[in-house]
């Protein structure tokens, strides 16, 4: 019965706006790849979108699609979550949009433990309002905002997921596709809240982390004898930057959901559920 | 049978933590079921030990509408009560202190300023002990000694006293029960007889509940089929989270206590968009955070309700005291030109029914609506009478299968909707994908800034405000048609005008109608025309701008003749109200 979704499918009739050679074709290519080969259908895949660059995917992915606020998707996500746990929900957002703006979302929804997977586009700078020093701009980093360098130190977004004990925090690379695909195949599949961060080079206004910067500093997780179980390992190797940048799932652990703990969900999606109620035994408290 | 039956202040003072409350909440119910209508009105500061709290009991056989300040027995469990609250009395009232209180070392009644009212001095605490109670009982002590004084039977304050602690277990509620007793037999004959006031059992009384107007609101959108809320505590909203968090899982309701305001209406705005009815609260510094996400509904056109309880502003202002002046920053939340529906009930009983009116418009409307209290209405206990009426449930346009097959792609933002509303899907429906966009977007939901789609876009979602608008019910006056004097207001400060109303006519001073505006965006048609018509015109508000008179004024024309305006952070006094009104007039 179920007819094999393609590419094609998740894709809209817009083209894309990004510039030419843009992370983020790298980290759309891997999200559609990872949804197809996961067989889902688009209209049982939420997508919430943060405002930036990343969230301009919006218009490209044939989904349900929900383009929120700036550093506010996380929060609608997860009412999109509690409301139809029978959906698959997935977070797109940006290193301003969700380590800055956004960041005590992105904690509290680590301590809830919703089903959702949440992908960064984290180019280390902000893309749309032309290049200003983001929250994991490194220190000195020279930009429109920050003329004579950051004087920030950077967020390091994977020790704050682990320090959070997230149950799944990776870190892909939008130069490596077919690796980031199976990332987001295994985010989506892990039951509870999904983390993966995502670097990716802005072309335009990052001189600094380009793609070559980048590769030499890339290892994968898998050839560093990496146990995703041990989250003491998983601080080590995301504390290791920034001259060598592994990328993979740094850490993994199983535990219940925030839907798993409203008992009034374990019978079904709340949205299918009967809201016609009979007060006449609550109201008897207050008489 | 005494002087005066069924219509009476009661009043307890103390420290916060001293049971104040509850107390007040029992003596309350006592009447309720005893066939009477109550209104109790709480005083406290913003503290959890210490600080002067108060609770205030309004009895009468006849509806009541607000509190009344003349008080007629006086609790006092500290000697700060009598100082404060003395001046309140009534003749003939009386004050039952508890002598054994350290606060009352050296104090004698007769240097109470107040020679026509009696004073009973009650051991309350070794009134407790003795009943094998503690300290804490003392409060039981005094509300026995307070139906000692009214001489109601015992039986119906005992089945209160039991319910209230039943979940405490048996042991405990012997306790109350004995100590109760303890201060009903510590009134003697003589003492209840120089106290004119009684209550009498009101025999075919129709069934009422005890409720504050967060009570209501939560019991509304129970109605109404609501199955989530998320909320992040401030006073005075905070009840309704606490009603809701205890009462909503057995009604299949999902609760958030969300990291902030923030979160709690994005994590709403989610949960409607994905298909439930879906509700938010706060107060005036809680809703400025939501500001921004009151946008994002209105341009994705998501419909959900947030409630929005009002306190004394600016910033953290007066916590626990009441005030309408968040109106202009409702009716001007976030950026940009959207409809925004704003209501405002005046009691308790229309909470219940315009929650669940507020639900039906966001969803046929789909954009928020804010459903506006205040501290004073929202923590005020009153008699709402049962069974709750039921407002038909009404979900608003969702496009059919069979339409969705019609189209190769489904447009959820149809800019040829003539009255505004282009169907909905909900995520998961087989052919209904669309974006739910906070760009400005063309009908599939894909942002687009061409001028002909931004002028498409804009001028339909302003055509679902006319189309609202046209279907209001027109202004209604409560009394008289042709009146000396139209009083128009809103929210909580009805009740006080419409109890001074009454005073007026009851003395045959003057005749007043009033205009309570309970739709405020849009105002219902007409109101311009139904002002003008009007004899003279006088809006009372709580706030110190007249910001209610102003917004009538911009979108009618209309120019109040007079203005009462209060923002100490106490509600409207009947009484002064009557003085004020009387002034004016001659």
């Amino acid at each position: 019965m179920a007819t094999k979704h393609t590419i094609r499918d998740f894709e809209t009739h817009q083209t894309p706006t990004w510039c030419p050679g843009c992370g983020d074709f790298g980290i759309w290519t891997a999200l559609k790849g990872a949804v197809v080969e996961l067989g889902l259908a688009p209209h049982d895949l939420v997508v919430v979108f943060g405002i930036g660059c990343a969230g301009n995917q919006a218009n490209f992915v044939r989904a349900y699609g929900f383009h929120g606020l700036h550093g506010r998707a996380l929060p609608v996500a997860e009412g999109i979550a509690l409301a139809n746990h029978g959906l698959t929900t997935i977070v797109v957002g940006g290193d301003g949009d969700g380590y800055g703006e956004g960041l005590a979302h992105f904690i509290h929804t680590m301590r809830a433990n919703p089903n959702i997977t949440y992908l960064v586009h984290d180019n280390q700078l902000y893309g749309l309002t032309k290049g200003q020093a983001s929250p994991t701009s490194m220190q000195g980093f020279h930009t429109s905002s920050t003329p004579f360098g950051n004087p920030d130190e950077p967020l390091n977004p994977l020790s704050l997921a682990i320090a959070t004990d997230c149950g799944f925090v990776a870190r892909g690379f939008a130069g490596d596709v077919p690796h980031l695909q199976q990332l987001i195949v295994q985010g989506i599949k892990h039951r509870g809240f999904s983390f993966i961060d995502i670097l990716q080079p802005c072309v335009t206004f990052n001189h600094l982390n380009t793609y070559s910067w980048f590769y030499e500093r890339i290892v994968k997780l898998d050839t560093l004898q990496h146990d995703p179980h041990n989250r003491l390992q998983a601080w080590q190797q995301a504390t290791s930057g920034p001259d060598q940048l592994p990328i993979g799932v740094f850490y993994q652990a199983d535990k219940p959901t925030l839907e798993d703990r409203f008992e009034q969900l374990h019978n079904g999606p709340l949205v299918e559920q009967h809201s016609s109620r009979d007060l006449s035994d609550l109201l008897t408290h207050y008489t | 049978m005494k002087p005066i039956a069924n219509e009476l202040t009661w009043k307890i003072g103390g420290e916060a933590g001293f049971g104040i409350m509850s107390t007040g909440e029992m003596f309350a119910k006592t009447c309720i079921r005893a066939g009477l209508y109550v209104i109790d009105y709480p005083e406290y500061p913003s503290l959890i030990r210490g600080g002067h709290n108060t609770d205030q009991v309004t009895v009468s056989a006849k509806p009541l509408w607000s509190h009344r300040r003349p008080v007629n027995i006086l609790v006092a469990l500290n000697r700060e009560t009598i100082d404060r609250h003395v001046n309140e009395l009534t003749p003939n009232g009386v004050i039952v202190y508890d002598s054994t209180d350290i606060s009352f070392t050296g104090f004698n009644p007769m240097d109470v300023d107040r020679r026509d009212v009696h004073i009973i001095s009650l051991p309350l605490e070794d009134l407790a002990r003795a009943a094998g109670g503690q300290k804490l009982m003392r409060n039981t002590v005094a509300l026995g000694a307070t139906f000692g004084l009214l001489r109601l039977d015992l039986n119906l304050p005992r089945a209160v006293v039991s319910d209230t602690f039943s979940a405490k277990g048996e042991a405990i509620v012997k306790l109350n029960l004995g100590v109760l007793q303890a201060g009903y037999d510590a009134i003697t004959a003589r003492q209840a007889d120089l106290f004119p006031w009684d209550i009498v059992l009101q025999k075919s009384a129709p069934a009422r509940m005890l409720v504050t107007g967060n009570d209501a609101l939560a019991i509304g959108a129970l109605q109404a089929g609501c199955q989530f809320y998320a909320a992040y505590p401030m006073t005075p909203a905070s009840s309704l989270l606490h009603f809701l968090a205890e009462h909503g899982p057995a009604e299949g309701l999902v609760v958030r206590h969300s990291e902030d305001e923030i979160a709690a209406i994005n994590q709403t705005i989610g949960a409607a968009y994905t298909g439930v009815r879906a509700m938010c609260g706060t107060a005036g510094g809680g809703f400025s955070l939501m500001t921004e996400a009151v946008g994002l509904a209105g341009m994705t056109e998501v419909g959900l309700v947030i409630i929005e309880a009002q306190r004394g502003g600016p910033s953290t202002g007066l916590p626990t005291w009441t005030e309408q002046g968040d109106l202009r920053q409702v009716l001007h939340a976030s950026q940009g030109d959207f409809l925004k529906i704003v209501m405002a009930p005046t009691t308790p009983t229309e909470c219940v029914t315009m929650i669940q009116q507020a639900f039906n418009l966001a969803d046929r409307y789909q954009t928020p609506v804010i459903v506006m209290t205040d501290k004073y209405l929202a923590e005020m206990h009153a008699a709402v009478d049962l069974p709750i009426p039921k407002i038909p449930i009404d979900r608003g346009l969702i496009a059919s299968a069979s339409e969705l097959k019609k189209e190769t792609a489904f447009r959820r933002y149809r800019i040829d909707s003539t009255d505004g509303v282009s169907p909905r899907t909900l995520p998961g429906t087989a052919d209904g994908l669309f974006l739910a966009n906070s760009d400005e977007h063309d009908e599939f939901g894909f942002s687009n800034e061409d001028a002909d789609i931004r002028l498409g876009q804009m001028d339909r979602r302003e055509r679902k405000r006319q189309t609202l608008a046209a279907s209001l019910p027109t202004p209604e006056l409560i009394g008289p048609g042709k009146a000396d004097l139209t009083i128009v207001t809103w929210g909580s400060s009805y009740g006080p005008v419409r109890e001074a109303v009454q005073q007026l006519a009851d003395q045959r001073i003057a005749t007043c109608n009033i205009l309570p505006i309970t739709f405020i965006n849009p105002l219902p048609p007409g109101l311009g025309e139904r002002l003008r018509a009007c004899t003279q015109t006088i809006m009372v508000e709580a706030n110190q701008s007249g910001q209610l008179a102003g917004w009538i004024k911009e979108q009618t024309g209309h120019d109040f003749d007079h203005h009462i305006r209060r923002y100490d952070g106490r509600p409207f006094d009947p009484d002064e109200l009557v003085t004020e009104l009387q002034a004016i007039m001659h």
